[in-house]
């Protein structure tokens, strides 16, 4: 099967200034691919450049295995966006709204967006201006998935979204890539991307800079441990497996660990620990290690 | 989904998206037209002692600002209304949707959403360019219908085909502009750039038909101006200038083409 994506040494230069270069991803069918990377790391760019609403400097791509610079209507006609920074037309009410990209589809049927937007509560009455953030966000969603799409590409979609509303949307997700679509999703944060993405690409300063599964990239990422001691913590802690680096802080150390935390624990209890607190991995934290290659020194 | 289908839908939205300005210009060039046409009367009563008053200006002058003939019907309209209200009204109509058009949606951002349809750029353009045709013709034929049912009312003789030539030349005015101002704004994607420099363009050209006849260096330059081809020819009096009216149109034509070409090449910027 050919690929869903497929980039080659895509990039986009803005003047004298990185927007991404050198780009080379292959998205698979039928699967949920994560775009990590820290705000300004290169992922809208990424994926504006696939939607061609803007032109790459050199390299190029194909989508659903149409040319990227000569397809982009019939690419666009199966793909469905939610931009990061999603601006609506103010005035229109929801429902204008939906019909009118539905119009300029083809034939989405209303029941279509309409199911979509009861499933998340969405009231398409009030005009776009009088939503709140979630509200216009839902929206958003609404209108990427309404044309059943094989192709989605959405540009950290669940910002503005409350908790129990992104379980929802990532329900959808999963069934979208069960019924054989594929998703292409852009996150700066690691568990959102964790929670639904098969394989996922982390990018920075506008390169790429690894391309793995989830699970991989989770035991390679670095995570902070903060340890309390009674006085002042063992110098034991930096010795023990997996510890990056330990900064001491009064009677608390912070450590930075890749993979399982199951060594320093031993320590830690071993010397007394009195308190730990665990921390998500941060994706600047977690991501800096490949930068600079491999160890990550704070 | 047909590209000429997606045309008219994207076409009667960004007609309706304009319907404060129509409605604005629509009313206020009407309103202004029945206030003028109620002082007729008065004027038609003392025009002998008018036509002297005025025959005391400079002859440029009068030409300037229409004010020969001015006790005649044609010559009254074309003074208080068509040489320069109207074309300017016009012009404003078409100028905003221009501005509008591509700028207007890139600067608020909702050319991501507009661009992410299967759309072709240039379908874009040609869309919003008919949609701002249809503002124009909608205020044109409401000043057009106001006065030729007043016109009768205070026995203004004008016929109902000179004042229509007289509107359509405005308009075809109004769209020239407007396509200045597509370009501007599919060329830098700023609507206060194209809304500027339109305006700035058109008063320029505006002023330089109007004093070219009072300067002698100013003179051989009188006809660049798009006010010279669509007007000098007194459509009031001698109906549509084809002559003028296809310049005016054709150069209307070349500044849409070349808005297509750069629109299709532009990057669209992020808010």
């Amino acid at each position: 099967m050919t690929a869903v994506i497929r980039t080659r040494g895509l990039t986009k230069f803005y003047g004298h200034q990185r927007g991404i270069e050198d780009l080379d991803l292959q998205v698979e069918p039928g699967e949920v691919f994560g775009f990590l990377g820290p705000n300004g790391a290169g992922k809208t760019t990424t994926i504006r450049l696939l939607l061609g609403l803007i032109k790459p400097t050199r390299g190029g791509a194909e989508v659903l295995g149409l040319d990227l610079r000569r397809q982009g209507v019939p690419i666009r006609t199966r793909v469905g966006y939610l931009p990061g920074d999603l601006a609506l037309y103010d005035r229109m009410r929801g429902h204008d709204l939906l019909e009118f990209l539905g119009r300029m589809r083809g034939d989405v049927p209303a029941s279509a967006y309409r199911s979509l937007a009861e499933r998340f509560e969405l009231d398409l009455q009030p005009r776009v201006r009088e939503l709140s953030k979630g509200n216009r966000q839902k929206l958003g969603v609404v209108q990427a998935f309404m044309h059943s799409p094989d192709l989605l590409i959405l540009d950290e979609p669940t910002s503005g979204l409350d908790p129990l509303v992104q379980l929802e949307f990532q329900r959808l997700v999963r069934e979208t890539v069960a019924r054989g679509a594929s998703v292409f999703l852009s996150s700066h944060v690691l568990t959102e991307v964790e929670q639904m993405a098969d394989r996922a690409a982390i990018v920075n300063h506008g390169r790429l800079l690894v391309v793995d599964s989830v699970d991989a990239l989770r035991t390679r990422a670095a995570r902070r441990v903060e340890l309390d001691f009674a006085v002042v913590p063992p110098a034991e802690l930096a010795t023990a497996p997996g510890v990056q680096s330990v900064e001491v802080r009064g009677p608390t150390a912070v450590c930075t660990v890749r993979g399982p935390i199951t060594g320093l624990l031993k320590t830690a209890v071993d010397h007394g620990v009195i308190d730990v607190h665990t921390h998500d991995p941060d994706l600047e934290d977690a991501f800096l290690g490949f930068v600079s290659g491999g160890s990550h020194v704070q | 989904m047909s590209s000429s289908s997606q045309v008219l839908v994207l076409t009667g939205r960004s007609a309706s998206e304009r319907w404060r300005s129509v409605l604005v210009w629509g009313l206020g060039l009407a309103a202004m037209a029945a206030i003028e046409l109620a002082v007729y009367p008065s004027i038609a009563k003392s025009s002998a002692a008018m036509q002297e008053y005025v025959d005391q200006w400079p002859e440029a002058f009068r030409q300037a600002f229409g004010l020969e003939d001015y006790a005649t019907g044609a010559g009254f309209l074309n003074a208080k209304m068509f040489s320069m209200i109207v074309p300017l009204g016009l012009i404003a109509v078409a100028l905003g949707a221009a501005a509008a058009a591509t700028a207007g949606e890139e600067e608020r951002g909702t050319l991501d959403l507009l661009m992410s349809l299967p759309v072709r750029r240039w379908n874009v353009v040609l869309a919003k360019t008919l949609g701002m045709v249809v503002g124009v013709v909608v205020v044109s034929v409401s000043l057009v219908a106001t006065i030729v049912v007043g016109a009768p009312m205070v026995d203004l003789e004008v016929t109902a085909g000179n004042v229509a030539a007289a509107t359509f030349m405005c308009g075809l005015l109004g769209l020239l502009f407007g396509g200045v101002g597509l370009l501007l704004g599919a060329l830098t994607g700023h609507r206060a750039v194209a809304l500027g420099a339109g305006m700035g363009l058109a008063l320029a050209a505006f002023l330089l038909n109007v004093l070219a006849p009072m300067a002698d260096w100013l003179a051989p330059w009188q006809k660049l101006s798009p006010f010279s081809w669509a007007l000098d020819n007194k459509p009031l009096a001698s109906g549509v200038d084809w002559a003028g009216a296809g310049l005016t149109l054709g150069l209307t034509v070349l500044l849409v083409a070349a808005a297509a070409v750069a629109f299709e090449r532009r990057d669209i910027s992020t808010r």
